[in-house]
């Protein structure tokens, strides 16, 4: 056994495996925000105040009432480290 | 544990870590299906919802209750394929929604005399018949389940009506020459519940299937003794009949064109001399594009979405998967180079719905009727989908959405329904340079 060899592996393999729990968190957050933000997204307009406009009635039940969620799979790109986004 | 403990951690590391990769992989997989199956049921629900709110505004009662079918081939998360992903997962899901502002003014005598002085004028206003819209890959497909039809009734016993009580089991009509007074009648028939007091029927109430034999009248017994111990066990139902003299009611159902299955009266004229029923205005739910109505009346027939189902895939001269690496520009000092993996192929998908009857909606004889001229609500069907007709096999029809409109084949009035979705996933990277002097 090498002098430092357990250290240097458990760092590397304690490196890795930060990576693995903060891509497994991201798809969690991922799965459940894109799911329950459209259910939500669905609930909110159909229950929406309108007025007796058609255009009004009809924002309420449109199909495309919903943008999927992004990924911001790239660690530079998430909100992970906070709000701070590259333009 | 390894003996001389080196590279434990490591080859650890490997084997729970890529399990715990392939697990991660499993739930954005499950996760990218399940939004797909969600959006895409959600846009099936409110595109009923939507579309039932806009004919009831526009005072249309096609739609009080509009149902609507979406099929979607969508590309699954395939993290085993270095090519990207190139399964397909059908989803099929339906919804509707009633707007009931309208939900008590059904189709009455002024939507018929809209309809058909729009038919008249060469486009007819189908809003006012109920609609089964379908979206097969973007493709929107409008089709009736029902069709006005007018029926006249003869004042003569005709050559190809029989009797009442006689064996008629093509024709659930007879003819009564008792009736008005003597000079006979058209007799209709409806279902009715069973009950122990039988009305009127010279064709007998339990004739089911009009061959002049009434298994209870037959009986020689008194029908309502026979209904009150064992005839009611034995049947469930039985045919009420009704002289086609003085209006129709509008409130129930007769089958006035004989093929066993009732018709909503929308609206019937008189005789004055003789008060018979001249002519009935009605709704027959076997005349339209899709007859849903198929049961063990029509033995055999199908309707609607098939089984039967293929993918095929056309690629640009051969090629399913282009990669191009290496140098792209070379501008004075700038270079750049670029690394391109993508999909290049069409994904054909084909599927069979099968149609009723030929309502000439969609193709005029071989031709497609082509409505993009007309504005997409006065179009019927709006935008028609359909790009061939009659041979659908045929080379330039191959790929084509197409409806068999020839009669004498055994495909008859199948809709191929093709998706040619397009497949150019990948990737391409541009890394700029600069060369250094």
């Amino acid at each position: 056994m090498l002098t430092g060899q357990t250290m240097i592996e458990s760092t590397f393999s304690t490196i890795v495996i930060v990576m693995l729990m903060l891509g497994m968190v991201k798809v969690f957050f991922w799965v459940g925000s894109d799911l329950a933000g459209r259910r939500v997204a669905h609930e909110t307009t159909l229950i929406s105040p309108v007025n007796m406009d058609i255009n009004d009635n009809y924002r309420q039940i449109r199909p495309a009432f919903y943008e999927g969620q992004p990924m911001d799979a790239s660690t530079i790109n998430s909100e992970i480290f906070g709000p701070n986004r590259l333009p | 544990m390894l003996d001389n403990h080196q590279g434990q951690s490591a080859i650890e590391l490997a084997i729970f870590g890529s399990i715990l990769i392939f697990v991660i992989s499993l739930i954005f997989r499950q996760g990218v299906s399940g939004g797909n199956y969600m959006r895409t049921q959600m846009q099936a629900t409110r595109y009923a919802m939507s579309k039932s709110f806009e004919m009831a505004y526009r005072e249309k009662p096609g739609r009080n209750t509009a149902t609507t079918m979406v099929i979607e081939d969508r590309l699954s998360g395939d993290f085993g394929n270095k090519f990207g992903s190139r399964d397909r997962v059908p989803l099929v899901v339906s919804g509707s929604g009633t707007y009931s502002n309208q939900l008590f003014y059904p189709t009455d005598k002024d939507d018929y005399n809209d309809w058909a002085s729009s038919c008249a004028a060469g486009k007819c206003d189908n809003d006012v018949l109920p609609h089964y819209d379908v979206w097969i890959n973007g493709q929107r497909f409008s089709f009736l389940t029902a069709n006005f039809k007018v029926v006249d009734f003869p004042l003569t016993q005709p050559a190809g009506m029989a009797q009442c009580g006689s064996n008629h089991p093509t024709d659930s009509r007879c003819w009564d020459p008792t009736c008005a007074n003597g000079v006979g009648c058209v007799v209709l028939q409806q279902i009715v519940g069973n009950f122990k007091n039988t009305d009127y029927n010279p064709a007998g109430n339990f004739d089911i299937h009009f061959d002049g034999t009434d298994p209870v009248a037959a009986a020689g017994v008194d029908k309502s003794l026979i209904l009150s111990n064992n005839g009611q066990l034995s049947f469930f139902w039985q045919w009420r009949g009704k002289q086609a003299v003085g209006e129709l009611s509008t409130k129930e159902g007769y089958d006035v064109d004989g093929d066993f299955y009732e018709e909503q009266i929308i609206f019937s004229t008189v005789d004055g001399a003789t008060g018979r029923t001249l002519q009935a205005i009605v709704i027959d739910r076997q005349d339209g594009d899709l007859d849903l109505s198929i049961d063990g009346r029509q033995p055999n027939k199908k309707v609607g979405l098939l089984k039967e189902s293929q993918l095929f895939a056309i690629t640009s001269n051969g090629t399913v998967y282009r990669i191009q690496e290496g140098k792209l520009y070379n501008l004075r000092n700038d270079q750049y180079i670029r690394n391109t993996n993508m999909n290049e192929h069409v994904d054909i998908v084909q599927r069979v719905f099968q149609l009723s009857n030929d309502t000439h909606r969609f193709c005029n004889g071989n031709i497609p009727k082509n409505n993009t001229v007309i504005p997409k609500w006065d179009a019927d069907p709006p935008d028609n989908p359909v790009e061939a007709c009659n041979n659908c096999f045929l080379g330039t029809n191959a790929q084509m959405t197409c409806l068999n409109t020839d009669s004498h084949s055994p495909d008859y009035l199948k809709l191929y329904v093709r998706s040619r979705i397009s497949n150019k996933a990948g990737r391409t990277w541009f890394t700029r340079t600069e060369v250094i002097h």
